[in-house]
């Protein structure tokens, strides 16, 4: 009877405890917020205004602007390193810095599975997006990125210009109210100067990237935690820090950072990876943080991508050229995306996509118009870099895009294709064959006449649209049989994952065989008790 | 009395035409409609922007002539209304000059 109590008791006692216990973490987390969160607001405390010049007062922008570039010079008069800064960067040259030569870039010969190729800048539809007021003739047109007012400068001198012509001098003295105005309201580049370029590329809007689309212009939190008007209100400029007009975390050949580093440990370190603000060890349960030298904070911080707007996930390019009635045409599906262009072909668009996974040390193996491809398979147009083996590499989310391109049957390259109306190419012609080669000469390669089609794919690392925590990815959500999400990642054991059956089996017998243990014992303990207790009351 | 009814019929079917003549917008000068269009409409329809994108080629004819009968029913009819009826005329002959259905359908550049 005695022992019955104290066993009773005993477990009360291991149950209250674990409680106690239970509840007291809880509440602990519940308080303090996991130390990386603390880190990062510590690494954003100095955020805030901190223009000292009013650009209204400036004698230099006093004036009226007949072009462009009369803008620029008033801009250089006072920050007169910038426009040679500029021309050594990428968004300049759209040639990669970090390689050799004039290849790799959309000046170069890289190619993709949207639009294929700027034909070197060539294709006039494509320079739309570049930052010079008439693409690399003319000089930089430093509103693209600093004017705090939305204005299509190109249609704007166009319309001064031709009202000028004509005479029409109350449109010509508004327009030119309307420039000395943007003029003088210049500052830190806003998500809205950055997403007119990066959220609309591939030729529209959440097209290319399925992170990046204008629903990031005033995103709510819940979109991406950095962003959020009602969150911390990034602009891209916080972490894509700057220097010397050089943008931090351009990824081609190279990965965004060379060294993953805090600002603890440097604090002039550039703030593109997760680290520089939450450190390497940012959760508070350990566990988590002996997940980070493997596995990239996005894997588990964006459960999905594209998930306001939907974006592009295939182009095909081979049933362009379909025409009605004589016309080209166009058919729209679900989310009010075209699913069929005359001049493009079939697209297909996904919102609230789970992301594919890869090993990924932050470069990206690409092709380009030189390279001789292998036709009978898939054709990785690009492709992350890393393995498990490598210890830079983490396991990364992804927005696999899948093409299906032109490609020379007999030079076994992929065919860039002059394409814009402007320039006479294939979206005014329908003519394969001629946009073809003329988009092959322009690229100084040769076209051997016979075009075929080739299935190929893309990648594009997502790293924005970062959830708030409590939609961070559940343990399971990966460390399960089947159907987790890094099913298709192999060379390495996971637990809940893999499993090795004889060990299973053995683990298993051993832990019974512990319990039978420990049961027989304790029943042999109860037993000898109430003998002994027996005794004791018979003497 | 055969005349008179065609006459009469004819009369009626004139009053018809000319209430549909003053009913539509008089097409104004596309170049100025082109930047007036820019300046007043596109500065919200655009992607990313308060409401759905427009270009000329967005619409057929007949629904560019519909939307300008009607205009007052739009959540954006104050707007409308701060532009002149010349300016309305403008921006409609740049619109339905291109149009999905006209000879030379656009986009804003």
């Amino acid at each position: 009877m005695q022992t019955r109590k104290i066993i009773i008791m005993s477990l009360l006692a291991l149950f209250t405890c674990g409680a106690v216990f239970l509840s007291a973490t809880a509440s602990l987390a519940d308080k303090e917020p996991a130390p990386g969160r603390t880190m990062a607001k510590q690494a954003g405390i100095m955020s805030g205004d901190w223009t000292t010049a009013d650009h209204s007062e400036m004698e230099a922008l006093k004036k009226s602007f007949q072009s462009g570039q009369e803008i620029t010079d008033a801009c250089l008069s006072c920050h007169s390193k910038a426009d040679d800064q500029l021309f050594h960067t990428i968004h300049w040259s759209w040639l990669s810095p970090y390689d050799d030569g004039d290849v790799v870039g959309k000046a170069g010969y890289s190619v993709n599975t949207f639009c294929i190729s700027t034909n070197k800048m060539n294709d006039q539809s494509c320079t739309s997006c570049h930052i010079g007021w008439e693409g690399k003739e003319d000089g930089v047109n430093c509103l693209k990125c600093h004017g705090q007012k939305d204005m299509d400068w190109a249609a704007q001198f166009k319309d001064y210009a031709f009202f000028q012509e004509m005479g029409d001098t109350e449109i010509v003295d508004e327009i030119q109210t309307d420039i000395q105005k943007a003029v003088v309201d210049v500052g830190m580049p806003t998500r809205q100067n950055c997403g007119s370029c990066h959220f609309n590329g591939g030729g529209g809007e959440g097209v290319k990237h399925g992170d990046l689309d204008a629903s990031l212009i005033n995103p709510k939190r819940n979109l991406d935690v950095h962003m959020g008007v009602d969150g911390a209100d990034f602009s891209c400029t916080r972490c894509h820090t700057t220097q010397e007009h050089q943008v931090s975390g351009r990824v081609y050949s190279t990965p965004a950072v060379a060294e993953r580093k805090s600002l603890v440990e440097d604090d002039l370190a550039p703030k593109i990876s997760c680290e520089s603000c939450h450190t390497a060890t940012p959760h508070t349960e350990a566990k988590l943080n002996d997940h980070t030298d493997k596995v990239a904070c996005q894997s588990c911080h964006i459960p999905e991508f594209a998930r306001a707007h939907a974006t592009q996930m295939s182009w095909d390019w081979s049933t362009a050229g379909k025409l009605k009635d004589g016309n080209p045409y166009q058919e729209k599906g679900e989310y009010g995306r075209p699913t069929y262009k005359s001049i493009k072909g079939d697209w297909t668009w996904e919102k609230n996509v789970t992301p594919e996974y890869f090993w990924y040390n932050g470069s990206i193996k690409a092709i380009t118009a030189k390279d001789v491809i292998d036709p009978s398979g898939v054709v990785a147009v690009s492709e992350p870099v890393g393995s498990r083996e490598d210890t830079e590499s983490r396991i990364s989310p992804f927005k696999l895009h899948r093409g299906k391109q032109p490609y020379d049957r007999v030079e076994s390259r992929l065919i860039t294709p002059l394409l814009s109306k402007q320039s006479g190419g294939f979206w005014k012609t329908f003519d394969w064959q001629d946009a073809n080669r003329r988009g092959m000469e322009l690229m100084d390669l040769p076209y051997s006449g016979k075009m075929g089609f080739v299935e190929t794919s893309y990648v594009f690392p997502t790293t924005h649209m970062v959830a708030p925590i409590e939609d961070a990815l559940s343990c399971n959500e990966c460390h399960r049989r089947d159907t987790g999400r890094l099913a298709s990642l192999g060379g390495f054991y996971m637990p809940g994952r893999d499993n090795f059956p004889l060990l299973d089996f053995a683990a298993w017998g051993a832990a019974l065989a512990a319990l039978a243990g420990v049961c027989l014992h304790a029943l042999g303990r109860i037993v000898m008790s109430s003998r002994r207790n027996g005794r004791k009351k018979e003497e | 009395m055969w005349r008179k009814s065609v006459l009469i019929f004819l009369a009626i079917g004139f009053v018809f035409v000319m209430i549909g003549t003053t009913t539509a917008v008089e097409k104004g000068n596309e170049r100025k409609g082109k930047y007036l269009f820019r300046k007043n409409c596109r500065s919200c329809h655009q992607e990313g922007k308060t409401a759905a994108p427009l270009n000329p080629n967005t619409k057929t004819q007949a629904q560019w002539e519909r939307a300008f009968e009607r205009f007052e029913r739009f959540e954006c009819a104050d707007e409308w209304k701060k532009l002149s009826e010349p300016e309305q005329g403008d921006i409609f002959a740049y619109l339905y000059n291109h149009a999905f259905d006209s000879p030379s359908p656009a986009t804003c550049e």
